[in-house]
């Protein structure tokens, strides 16, 4: 919890999300961001950050993520707690997700970015072809010739 | 260079609806906080999220009609909206098997795992020549090959390496397994073809010396070569040497393992002039030439030497201790090395800093050797001792002049006792992580380290019999930050101990033979001087001798002290 036990010393850095939410972030928190990195160093402290490719809903969840993330980092309980949670939001909700890895990727963030892919890598292993079509509503836009030369070709590469 | 341009971008011109959809979070606007957030709101103060959702009831219905209109679209996928960087992203965690499923699902993910895969391995038989460009089309950023191809098929030939080279100009890593119809034709344009190849890796190839001349004479690139197993070396009047050829000053690592006739690399490690790290493994014949012309020509440079079951001796080991910088010596049965030749290393290698033995239990390195070390290199931070047996009177000189020594293995030592860890547990204060396998210490070691080593985070135990599962959880609970790692062999039967000794199998991959056990005493006496076709017999003897040893140490754990004085079964 080391992010709440200097909250008191820490700066706060205020961001505005594309659909005009304000966030009152630490800066410890916002640092993890190579984005907003960047940013403060070009000097734009002082004023409210635009984020104008986040939404608020998300910008909420990456802001959580990665104070969890901060936590967990020599906990092996929590990793694990956290890198099976994306099972979860990927059946109920892959927009979302989509939503998440994207902003995420947009700010920058190389603990997320990493976790995120984890995510959608847990959920893909081991499945067909046509499981995770249908799973993540996909449509097969292969003719079936071009799928049988793709197979043949895939022959020649090991697993 | 065309592709270089290819290798880190993917290009924008794919199918994903970027632009298409401006506002990727427009689905999301409807919902309600809870529905989104996988955690609920924990630290206001840390995140102040200062507005509500409205309507989380009809968000759902909203977000499906907004889904219905979506699927006009040409890829109505749920997760479309995700870049194609991100999607190379995720595919960088998978393995090859569930890459080349997801590149089954879709064009798009075809496109996306084709142009972010920089390392394939193909199956190297012949007929991949016609499908070769097809491949390489599909991946075109690749930059670690490997071919391999099984011992009963026919294996590509220099036609297809030479398709494959044009194909895969940004090659940096390159390895080729069983591939026995390439020659030196093949290994001259790849390393043409391919100017950036920092590692060639062969094994179980036929091109010989010629193979290899041919691919060093353009390899102006390459870092790091290894060797196994190559046919086509031969020796006497038609040895032909490999010389360092184009690569002569970027080399830096040479590797050979289970070479006939390796000798002939001789020029090759004395004309890299950058070279550091030099590895020979199961090499036949004898090696003190090599090396002795070593420190005649000075590759000074040398920082890392492993040699392992070699015909080596303490010749050797002087020759390698005019490598002033050496860091890192392994000597790994090579059983003709004394105390002569570690005490030689010790004199004039100060700055190593890691040092694995496996005595092989031949008892020809111990004490002496060690203390010298002890004496001379201060900086040792790493020190592996396997079947030695060092008295108290080396480990006490060891654990208070290397004040850095941080990691500690001593497997299957007679000498290693409650009386040595002792003096580990309260000398060795850098020390972080310590393994003890098959040595007589008991509970009463375990106590001791409990009190000891201040930075101790890691404590091994395996194969000692007089090691409690007590001793081991009173460590832990004593030393609570410490991981204790233990298992407990003492309730065994000694033949189930025997069959299931799984330390066999992670030494040699050996199974259990007693009645060899006298072998093993007659191998060690085999003059240093040996031949090369008599250190092949000699070495063969020497491993069925571990054999025994390691079934033996199994059965009278009391007896096996005193097995280097007498060679009689205990059984």
């Amino acid at each position: 919890m080391a992010s709440t036990s200097n909250s008191t010393s820490s700066k706060i850095i205020t961001l505005r999300s594309s659909d005009g939410e304000v966030f009152e972030v630490e800066e410890s928190v916002a640092l993890e961001s190579n984005l907003i990195r960047r940013m403060m160093e070009d000097d734009c402290a002082n004023n409210i950050i635009p984020l104008p490719n986040v939404t608020a809903p998300i910008f909420y969840l990456v802001i959580e993520h990665c104070k969890k993330h901060a936590e967990m980092k020599d906990n092996k309980e929590k990793k694990k707690e956290l890198r099976s949670q994306g099972e979860e939001l990927l059946k109920s909700d892959p927009h979302t997700y989509s939503n998440l890895m994207e902003a995420v990727n947009y700010l920058d963030i190389k603990s997320l970015m990493d976790l995120t892919a984890q995510w959608l890598a847990d959920f893909l292993k081991g499945k067909s072809p046509r499981l995770i079509r249908e799973l993540l509503k996909i449509k097969n836009d292969f003719t079936p010739e071009e799928e049988a030369e793709i197979l043949e070709r895939n022959r020649w590469a090991f697993d | 260079m065309g592709q270089s341009a290819s290798t880190s971008s993917i290009p924008s011109s794919l199918n994903r609806r970027d632009n298409s959809n401006p506002n990727p979070s427009r689905r999301m606007k409807n919902r309600s906080t809870d529905e989104i957030s996988v955690v609920p709101i924990e630290d206001s103060r840390i995140c102040s999220y200062q507005s509500s959702d409205e309507d989380g009831e009809d968000a759902a219905a909203a977000a499906v009609a907004d889904l219905d209109l979506d699927a006009v679209d040409d890829c109505p996928d749920l997760i479309s909206d995700l870049p194609d960087e991100c999607l190379a992203h995720v595919f960088q965690f998978l393995g090859a098997g569930d890459r080349k499923r997801c590149s089954l699902v879709c064009r798009r993910w075809l496109q996306v795992d084709g142009q972010s895969r920089h390392r394939l391995s193909l199956d190297a038989r012949s007929d991949i020549l016609i499908s070769i460009p097809s491949i390489f089309d599909r991946f075109d950023s690749i930059s670690k090959l490997a071919l391999k191809c099984d011992r009963r098929s026919v294996s590509i030939g220099d036609e297809a390496l030479v398709l494959i080279s044009l194909r895969c100009k940004n090659l940096a890593r390159f390895k080729i397994r069983g591939c026995r119809e390439i020659a030196e034709v093949g290994m001259a344009e790849l390393a043409r073809n391919c100017r950036n190849l920092k590692k060639l890796s062969c094994g179980s190839c036929s091109f010989g010396a010629r193979g290899i001349n041919a691919f060093l004479d353009h390899a102006a690139a390459l870092e790091e070569l290894s060797v196994k197993r190559l046919r086509g070396l031969t020796d006497g009047a038609a040895m032909e040497p490999i010389g360092p050829g184009a690569a002569a000053s970027t080399l830096k690592t040479i590797c050979l393992k289970e070479l006939y006739n390796g000798q002939c690399f001789e020029s090759l490690i004395l004309g890299a002039k950058s070279l550091k790290t030099l590895k020979l493994f199961r090499c036949s014949g004898d090696w003190d030439r090599v090396l002795e012309s070593i420190s005649v020509d000075q590759v000074a440079g040398l920082r890392e030497v492993h040699l392992e079951r070699l015909q080596v001796s303490d010749c050797g080991l002087a020759a390698i201790s005019s490598c002033l910088d050496l860091e890192i010596l392994h000597l790994v049965k090579t059983p003709e090395c004394t105390n002569a030749g570690l005490t030689s290393i010790a004199e004039r290698c100060k700055l190593l800093r890691k040092l694995h033995i496996d005595g092989w239990k031949t008892n020809r390195i111990g004490d002496e050797g060690l203390a010298a070390i002890a004496r001379r290199c201060p900086n040792l931070q790493e020190l592996v001792l396997i079947g030695v047996n060092p008295t108290s009177h080396s480990i006490g000189l060891l654990t208070s002049n290397c004040r850095n020594l941080e990691r500690l293995a001593l497997c299957n030592s007679e000498t290693i006792g409650d009386a040595e860890i002792s003096c580990i547990a309260t000398k060795c204060l850098a020390l972080r992580k310590l393994c003890i396998k098959g040595c007589p210490v008991s509970d009463q070691g375990m106590e001791a380290l409990a009190g000891g080593c201040p930075n101790l985070v890691k404590v091994k135990v395996k194969k000692c019999r007089g090691v409690t599962s007590e001793g081991a959880e009173w460590l832990r609970s004593n030393r609570g930050s410490l991981a204790v790692n233990l298992d407990i062999i003492a309730a065994m039967e000694p033949q189930e101990a025997g069959a299931s000794d799984g330390e066999a199998q992670e030494i040699g991959g050996e199974q259990q033979y007693p009645s060899l056990i006298k072998q093993r005493t007659a191998a060690a006496d085999v003059p240093s001087s040996s031949s090369s076709s008599s250190s092949r017999r000699c070495r063969s003897a020497f491993s069925k001798a571990k054999i025994g040893l390691l079934a033996r140490r199994n059965f009278v754990a009391s007896t096996i002290k005193r097995w280097s004085q007498s060679n009689s079964n205990p059984q």
